[in-house]
């Protein structure tokens, strides 16, 4: 029961503190790209949740082993990339083989889900910090939740924030940038902010 | 002769160079990869929050998106890109070990305080996407000088925002005081996210602004030289017109 309540607790920490949008901005191009449409959010969500749990489980291991290594934070991100890069190609030559009608129809931006910041980042602040393997998976979880989250909210908000009412030079990439700023001070209240006032 | 002389024809730019100047300045202004795509804006955004944080992300991605830019223009277009972004990321990391190692030695606090936005360079868009859709695809020359102008698109805006953003939160400017206001909270990602989307806004506004005003001077420039044109031909058939005349 305690260990059902660390994992959910840890993936609403990732989900709503830790946000990968509107806490970290992990692979926010990423996600203004993906919320043009419904269904590429789905699409990269799933990709996205799969790599980053995948990888947050092989990631626990080589964190346990070489922990100590004096330069191991130098070369965390090659090895990280060798983790991501191995789940990578295992998983395309696997849906390669079984399903191929639906490699073709991934293949494409396939990468975007793979290789970007939002499943990096969540391996790096795994690094950061969490010591026990179900914390590691809870986190890849929760991270991949929230950008989920976040991608949905900013597909809801894509219609009115690109019509003519915003003046021509704020419609679309800059006008999101603030949005997803007064998302991040919403989320931001859930940590709270201390202004020095109390001691 | 007071005439012909008043209409001589002005110089107009030749507008092949003007092209040519204007697709290397993309990566400076019309692409800019932080105010006109946003496609490398997770550093910015979290991690430049003072001056000298925007200079160390902006050379340590410098360093990083040019070697492995220029390194991965020697694969082989043969293996499908589906399996070379995975080259373009180990390269990225490869190169990410010597340039952490030597900024750590100028700047050992300024790394660390970076944290993970250091890593999650190798991870930029400039190396995914931006290779196959337009440095790939131009001669090796002039991909060098594209990829300095698109690495220092990048810089200038990341060491203005962490100045920026070090003059609200804390009224300084590389630890000098400049202003006796400080708004500690602008640290936070809400500060970055609200600073670079009205950066971005300002920024296209003025480059629509420049664009459109180019675009009226041309105008002029074209309606004026068909006008000299016009009066040129006047001009000829009334002198052929007296030549006739002439017994």
């Amino acid at each position: 029961m305690d260990k059902l309540l660390l994992f959910i607790n840890t993936v609403m920490l990732a989900m709503f503190v830790e946000n990968a949008i509107f806490s970290r901005a992990l692979g926010t191009s990423v996600a203004f790209y993906a919320s043009r449409k419904k269904e590429s959010i789905i699409g990269l969500g799933l990709g996205i949740t799969y790599v980053t749990v995948m990888s947050s489980f092989v990631t626990f291991w080589f964190d346990a082993w070489l922990h100590d290594y004096e330069y191991y934070y130098v070369i965390m991100p090659l090895i990280y990339t060798l983790i991501v890069s191995v789940i990578y190609t295992a998983s395309l030559l696997v849906i390669w083989r079984f399903l191929p009608k639906l490699f073709r129809s991934i293949k494409k931006y396939v990468h975007l889900s793979v290789f970007n910041a939002a499943v990096l980042g969540a391996l790096f602040l795994n690094t950061v910090y969490h010591a026990d393997l179900l914390q590691y998976i809870a986190f890849g979880v929760g991270i991949s939740a929230g950008f989920f989250i976040a991608v949905f909210f900013l597909h809801i908000a894509n219609d009115r924030l690109n019509s003519p009412l915003i003046p021509e030079a704020f419609r679309g990439m800059p006008i999101m940038m603030v949005f997803v700023g007064i998302m991040s001070l919403a989320f931001y209240a859930l940590t709270g902010y201390n202004t020095g006032a109390i001691a | 002769m007071a005439t012909a002389k008043q209409i001589k024809p002005k110089k107009i730019k030749q507008k092949t160079d003007f092209r040519f100047t204007r697709d290397l300045l993309d990566g400076l202004a019309k692409q800019n990869v932080v105010l006109m795509t946003g496609i490398v804006t997770a550093p910015v955004i979290i991690a430049a929050t003072s001056f000298k944080k925007g200079v160390v992300i902006a050379l340590a991605f410098a360093i990083i998106s040019f070697l492995t830019i220029l390194t991965c223009s020697f694969v082989p277009k043969k293996i499908v890109y589906t399996l070379r972004v995975i080259i373009y990321a180990l390269v990225g990391s490869v190169y990410y070990i010597p340039t952490v190692l030597l900024l750590e030695k100028i700047f050992p606090l300024t790394v660390e305080l970076i944290g993970i936005y250091m890593p999650l360079i190798i991870t930029n868009a400039l190396i995914f996407s931006k290779t196959e859709s337009r440095f790939y695809l131009e001669s090796k020359s002039k991909m060098i000088i594209d990829v300095i102008m698109f690495v220092a698109g990048f810089s200038v805006i990341c060491v203005l925002t962490g100045a920026f953003r070090e003059m609200i939160c804390f009224g300084t400017l590389a630890g000098i005081k400049l202003l006796d206001i400080s708004i500690p909270a602008f640290e936070a990602p809400f500060g970055g996210f609200i600073l670079v989307g009205i950066m971005a806004g300002m920024f296209r506004a003025l480059y629509n602004y420049l664009r459109n005003r180019r675009i009226k001077q041309n105008k002029e420039l074209e309606r004026a030289e068909a006008l000299r044109k016009q009066k040129e031909e006047q001009l000829i058939k009334e002198k052929t017109n007296q030549l006739k005349q002439l017994p």
